[in-house]
């Protein structure tokens, strides 16, 4: 899949670009953006996964490692934008809803945490 | 010189497919006496002569059209100065013995050889030729064939070490499903990899209550074996010792957040069931087993998240009950997320309505059944990811 980033007002955004995130290729590019946005002292990112249709365990694993390598750099909670009720559905089954703050689109979460922190 | 070059190559490119067709274990001995019988005539080859590495010698192990063989040339040592030019050349040619007092390789004719490497094992192959050869067309045949075998040793051998991973995990899967006096027990694991990461577990207690255990590790092949492999190991270890589910699972994620892979995680559902019926339990993130009874159901999801992610976790405990003729589904998310063409998923919906529908069948009908409606449903094609499911069923008849 392919996986873009960007920031806008200091906020990293990752955009996955395809249906099915936790392909074996996923969490190499994934992590390489996020260590970018890490090495340039962003702490709060936004997964826009409004493309997304399915999520498998390495998927949930591409996420738990966002969050992992984010509040161990001394950031803020991940936001999720744009998940659909599969997305949602997985995390609610596997308890991770709780360590991810969800929203309807980016801009919804940008405008959110903007402010935040 | 090739009579038919083109026959030829055509000859050599066929034997190379051929050595991915020989069975495992039996590929350099095929090859030696391949080259001899199928290439020999065009590439004026005599015989051949395969050593393996044992000890810091090359031990002759296998000839080919070679009568006997002069005891000192059963075994050369490391430090042969022609031992050294095979070992670093693709493929070497000793056509002019310089010094023929220094060589153990002692030979009338003329030698081809080339070595073969596989971590710390190394084998020798050795040829002799006769007068009407070409260095060419040699050492452009055996290069290939070198390149070829040696892809093709490190294939072998990599399957060999996921077969090794099938065969642990494998032997951790339960055989068969326990006989339990006044209940019905089946379950069914598919793997959509050599190794996979379902796995599901059942345990015995003294007093006559059992477990049940399921749970899906995170990623697929060896990775997820090896965690499936120490959640099952850790789940038994930890209940024979402590007998109380909670604690064993919460150390469980703490060992496996411990470990070196911090992506790995896995989902794991446990439960308890008393001769009575009563079930105690906990759900670390797995997909919530389904309790029918009758027209009802219960799902049971009490518990916390999955294991690994997270340096410690506090799982609940939760409780249900197994009337008699009442039963429990228990299954990975490979079922409920099977696809069909149009992209819906066999989803817990479906999956609910037919175990109800079908109550009055056997604890392995039912699930040959679960899983045959999944294959259906998903137009009969390949399984995708890892499949469970397990049945436990109690008696209408508890009294047996």
């Amino acid at each position: 899949m392919e996986i873009k980033k960007q920031t806008l007002e200091n906020i990293g955004i990752i955009q996955f670009l395809g249906t099915s995130l936790g392909e074996p290729a996923d969490t190499k590019d994934f992590e390489v953006h996020l260590n970018e946005l890490i090495d340039q002292k962003v702490n709060k990112v936004v997964l826009d996964l409004s493309e997304v249709q399915r999520i498998n365990s390495t998927g949930l694993a591409i996420l738990i490692t966002a969050t992992t390598l984010i509040t161990d750099s001394g950031g803020q909670r991940i936001s999720l934008a744009g998940s659909n009720d599969f997305i949602i559905g997985a995390l609610s089954v596997t308890k991770l809803s709780q360590f991810f703050d969800c929203y309807e689109d980016v801009n919804q979460a940008v405008e959110k945490i903007k402010g935040a922190g | 010189m090739l009579t038919n070059a083109k026959e030829y190559y055509r000859k050599l490119d066929a034997f190379l497919s051929e050595i991915y067709q020989v069975s495992e274990g039996n590929v350099l001995s095929t090859v030696l006496e391949e080259v001899v019988t199928d290439l020999g005539q065009d590439l004026r080859i005599k015989n051949g002569r395969l050593y393996e590495l044992q000890d810091e010698k090359y031990v002759l192990i296998r000839t080919t059209n070679l009568e006997s063989v002069p005891e000192k040339q059963k075994e050369l040592t490391v430090f042969d100065p022609a031992v050294s030019l095979l070992l670093c050349h693709g493929c070497y040619i000793f056509s002019n013995f310089e010094d023929e007092s220094n060589l153990q390789i002692k030979f009338s004719g003329t030698l081809v050889g080339f070595s073969l490497q596989r971590e710390e094992e190394s084998w020798l192959l050795v040829f002799e030729v006769e007068d009407g050869w070409d260095r060419e067309e040699i050492e452009f045949s055996f290069n290939t064939i070198k390149k070829v075998l040696n892809a093709r040793i490190a294939s072998e051998h990599f399957t060999s070490s996921l077969n090794q991973a099938k065969l642990i995990q494998r032997s951790l899967l339960p055989k068969n499903a326990p006989k339990i006096n006044g209940f019905d027990i089946f379950g069914k694991s598919i793997s959509t990899e050599i190794v996979g990461g379902d796995m599901y577990d059942y345990m015995m207690f003294n007093d006559g209550h059992f477990g049940i255990a399921i749970g899906d590790a995170s990623g697929h092949g060896l990775p997820a074996a090896l965690l499936v492999r120490d959640v099952v190991t850790g789940l038994r270890m930890g209940l024979e010792k402590e007998m109380k589910i909670t604690p064993v699972l919460e150390k469980l994620n703490r060992v496996i957040h411990r470990s070196t892979l911090s992506t790995s995680f896995t989902s794991l559902f446990y439960g308890e069931v008393e001769t009575n019926g009563d079930i105690v339990y906990t759900n670390a993130g797995h997909p919530p087993p389904i309790l029918v009874n009758g027209d009802d159901f219960e799902l049971l999801e009490r518990g916390g998240t999955i294991l690994g992610p997270l340096p410690n976790v506090k799982l609940q405990r939760g409780f249900a009950y197994l009337n008699p003729g009442s039963f429990l589904v228990l299954f990975s998310d490979g079922l409920i997320e099977r696809q069909n063409l149009s992209g819906e998923h066999f989803e817990i919906s479906r999956l609910i309505e037919m175990v109800v529908k079908n109550q009055k069948l056997s604890a392995q009908e039912l699930v040959e059944q679960i899983i045959d409606a999944a294959y259906i449903f998903g137009n009969q094609s390949k399984w995708k990811d890892d499949l469970t499911v397990v049945v436990v069923k109690r008696n209408e008849d508890n009294s047996k």
